[in-house]
C-alpha cells in the first residue's frame, strides 16, 4: 500500500520520471526517523481489530499492541442469523491470529484495569503496564443494569440479553429451541442509542422465521421504548409478506410479530426472573422466553477513565477520533458519541481506518485532511429477504461529521430482496475478513 | 519491512527535494499528500464489501485492476441513477465527480 501511496504522490507531485530519479538517489538514506512509536489499542471488536490492522498497514514501523480479554470475538452482525438457524454459533467466532501473523500486531490477552493519561500507560489485570504514544480505545458498550427494576447480570442467566455474542447468544438460542409450540417470546428494546442499528428488529424477524417453521402457534411481542425505528417501513412490509404482520378486522394483532411502541405502553419497567414476568405501562406480560436488551452506555473502562460525558458516551473530534476530554486518547466504535454515524460494526470499521490514518499522520507529523466514512448495514427479514441501509459521511465546514445530503438511506422498496440477501452474506464475509483477516 | 520503510522515507525526503528544486510551497505538497490519503481512505471503505485491496472473496465484485474508464462510467451512472443496483446507487451519490474519478484510478492501478 505504501508503494501505491508513493505512486499517487509522484503523480500528484508532477512527473514520474523525475520522481523515480529522485527516489533512486534517496534509497540509501537512513529512514528510521519515526521508528519506535507505540500505539496501544484496547478492545478487539470491529473497531479495535481494524484499527490495529490498518495502523500497521499505514506505517509498519509503529509498534501496535492490541489488548483484548477474550481469545475469540463473536460478531454482533450475523448473531441473529444464528437465532434463525441460518448459521452455526461457531461460524460467527473470529480470532486474532491473522492480526499477529499477517500484520505484526502484538495481541495481549488481558483486561485493562486502569489508564494513566499523564504517564501515558495502560495497566493490565495480570500486572503488566503498557506505555503508549497514542492510545485507541474501542471497548464497546456496557449495560445500565440499574435502568430496569429487577434486571441485573445475574438475572440475565434466565432472561438473556444475548447482545454481545458468546454464551448469552447461545443461551437465548437454547431457550428458543426448548420452548413449546404456542409460547410467547418477549423482546424488550431500549431507547437508542444502542449498538446495532436495526438489530432488535432483525432479531424479531429471524426468530419469527424459526417459529414459523417449527412452532407456528407461538408469538413474539416487541416491547419498545421508542415510537419508531430504523427501516421501519421496510421491516413492516417484510413482516407482512413473511409473517402475516398486522391487525385483524377486529383490531387484534395477528401473525407472529406484535410491535408495542412506547406510546402504547411498550417501555419495559421491571422484570421478575422467577416467574418470567415483564411489566410495562401496557400491563404484565408472561413470557416463555424473555430477551431483555438493556439500555446502554460506553464500556466501564471508558467511563472510569473520564472519556465519557453526561450522556454516558465518549465525545470525539471526528477528524482524528481523538477524545474531546483527554488528549492522546482516541475513541472509536460503539463507545463514542459520533452521531449521525450509527453504532455498527461496519461504521466502527470505517471509523477505525480514518482513526488509524490520523494517528499515523499525528505520530509522523504529516498532513491529514479530507476523511470520509461509510456505513452499510444489512438486515435479514427472512433467509432470502434482506434490506439494507447505507450512508456516506463527511466533515462539514465546521469540522462536524455529517451524512452527505442526497446520498444513502434505506433500500428502495422496489429493490430485489433476494439479491440483497445474497449481498448480505457477501457483506458479512468481506467485512469480517477486512477487519480480522 | 525495510523496503516499505525506505519508500516512505523516500517520499518524505522527496518532498523536501522537490521543494528545493521547484520552490513548491510545502503547503501544496502537503495538500497533494493529503488528497492521496483521502482517496486511499475512500478506497479502504470500498474494501469492506468488495474485499481487501479490491479482491472479493464472495459474490460482490472484485475491483482490483478493472479498467479506470469502466469503473468511472459505472460510478457516474450509479450516481446519476441510470445504472441499476442495490447499495451502490445510494453510495455513489455521496461522492463528488473528482472523488469517483480518483477512486476508479486507484482500483485500476492495483496490480
Amino acid at each position: 500500500m505504501s508503494e501505491l501511496t508513493r505512486r499517487n504522490f509522484l503523480k500528484l507531485a508532477g512527473g514520474s520520471a523525475l520522481g523515480l530519479g529522485l527516489a533512486g538517489c534517496v534509497a540509501e538514506l537512513p529512514v528510521n526517523n519515526h521508528s519506535g512509536k507505540r500505539v496501544v489499542v484496547v478492545g478487539g471488536g470491529f473497531g479495535g481489530a481494524t484499527a490495529a490492522k490498518y495502523l500497521s498497514r499505514f506505517d509498519p514501523n509503529i509498534q501496535v499492541t492490541l489488548v483484548e480479554p477474550n481469545p475469540q470475538y463473536y460478531t454482533g452482525p450475523a448473531s441473529n442469523w444464528v437465532l434463525g438457524g441460518l448459521r452455526t454459533y461457531q461460524s460467527i467466532a473470529l480470532n486474532y491470529e491473522a492480526l499477529h501473523s499477517r500484520h505484526g500486531v502484538q495481541v495481549v490477552q488481558d483486561q485493562v484495569i486502569g489508564i494513566d493519561p499523564t504517564q501515558r500507560t495502560v495497566r493490565l489485570q495480570k500486572g503488566d503496564s503498557l506505555p503508549y504514544d497514542r492510545l485507541i480505545m474501542a471497548p464497546g458498550i456496557d449495560f445500565r443494569w440499574q435502568a430496569i427494576e429487577g434486571y441485573d447480570e445475574k438475572v440475565s442467566a434466565d432472561m438473556p440479553h444475548a447482545w454481545r455474542g458468546g454464551p448469552q447468544l447461545e443461551l437465548l438460542h437454547k431457550q428458543l429451541l426448548a420452548m413449546k409450540n404456542g409460547g410467547l417470546v418477549v423482546i424488550s428494546i431500549p431507547a437508542p442509542p444502542y449498538s446495532g442499528m436495526a438489530a432488535p428488529y432483525e432479531r424479531a424477524s429471524l426468530i419469527a422465521h424459526y417459529l414459523k417453521q417449527h412452532k407456528p402457534k407461538s408469538k413474539i411481542l416487541l416491547l419498545d421504548a421508542s415510537d419508531s425505528f430504523a427501516d421501519e417501513t421496510l421491516f413492516r412490509a417484510g413482516w407482512k409478506t413473511l409473517y402475516k404482520y398486522g391487525k385483524s378486522k377486529y383490531g387484534s394483532s395477528r401473525g407472529l410479530i406484535e410491535w408495542m411502541p412506547a406510546s402504547k405502553g411498550g417501555t419495559l419497567h421491571s422484570v421478575s426472573a422467577k416467574t418470567r414476568v415483564l411489566r410495562s405501562a401496557a400491563g404484565t406480560h408472561w413470557a416463555n422466553v424473555a430477551n431483555v436488551i438493556p439500555p446502554q452506555q460506553a464500556a466501564a473502562i471508558a467511563i472510569k477513565t473520564g472519556l465519557s460525558d453526561a450522556s454516558g458516551w465518549c465525545p470525539v473530534n471526528p477528524r482524528t477520533w481523538e477524545s474531546r476530554r483527554i488528549p492522546g486518547i482516541h475513541v472509536i466504535g460503539d463507545a463514542c458519541y459520533a452521531d449521525p454515524l450509527p453504532k455498527t460494526g461496519f461504521a466502527a470499521n470505517s471509523a477505525a481506518k480514518v482513526c488509524a490514518a490520523a494517528v499515523v499522520a499525528l505520530l509522523n507529523e504529516r498532513a491529514f485532511d479530507g476523511p470520509s466514512w461509510v456505513n452499510t448495514s444489512y438486515s435479514l427479514i427472512g433467509p432470502q429477504y434482506a434490506i439494507s441501509n447505507a450512508m456516506v459521511y463527511k466533515l462539514d465546514a465546521q469540522q462536524r461529521l455529517i451524512a452527505v445530503a442526497g446520498a444513502g438511506g434505506p433500500s428502495a422498496e422496489s429493490n430485489n430482496k433476494q439479491l440483497e440477501s445474497v449481498y448480505a452474506d457477501s457483506w458479512y464475509q468481506n467485512l469480517t475478513a477486512d477487519a480480522f483477516g | 519491512m525495510h523496503r516499505r520503510v525506505s519508500r516512505r522515507g523516500s517520499v518524505i525526503y522527496l518532498a523536501g527535494l522537490i521543494g528545493l528544486y521547484f520552490s513548491a510551497s510545502s503547503l501544496s505538497l502537503q495538500a497533494a499528500e493529503s488528497q492521496a490519503l483521502s482517496t486511499q481512505l475512500i478506497a479502504y471503505n470500498c474494501f469492506s464489501c468488495h474485499g481487501e485491496a479490491g479482491v472479493s472473496k464472495t459474490r460482490s465484485l472484485s475491483l482490483k485492476g478493472l479498467p479506470a474508464a469502466y469503473l468511472t462510467q459505472a460510478l457516474r451512472d450509479y450516481k446519476a441513477g441510470t445504472r441499476p443496483g442495490t447499495v451502490m446507487p445510494r453510495l455513489a451519490k455521496g461522492y463528488t465527480e473528482a472523488e469517483l474519478l480518483a477512486v476508479a484510478r486507484y482500483f485500476a492501478a492495483l496490480k
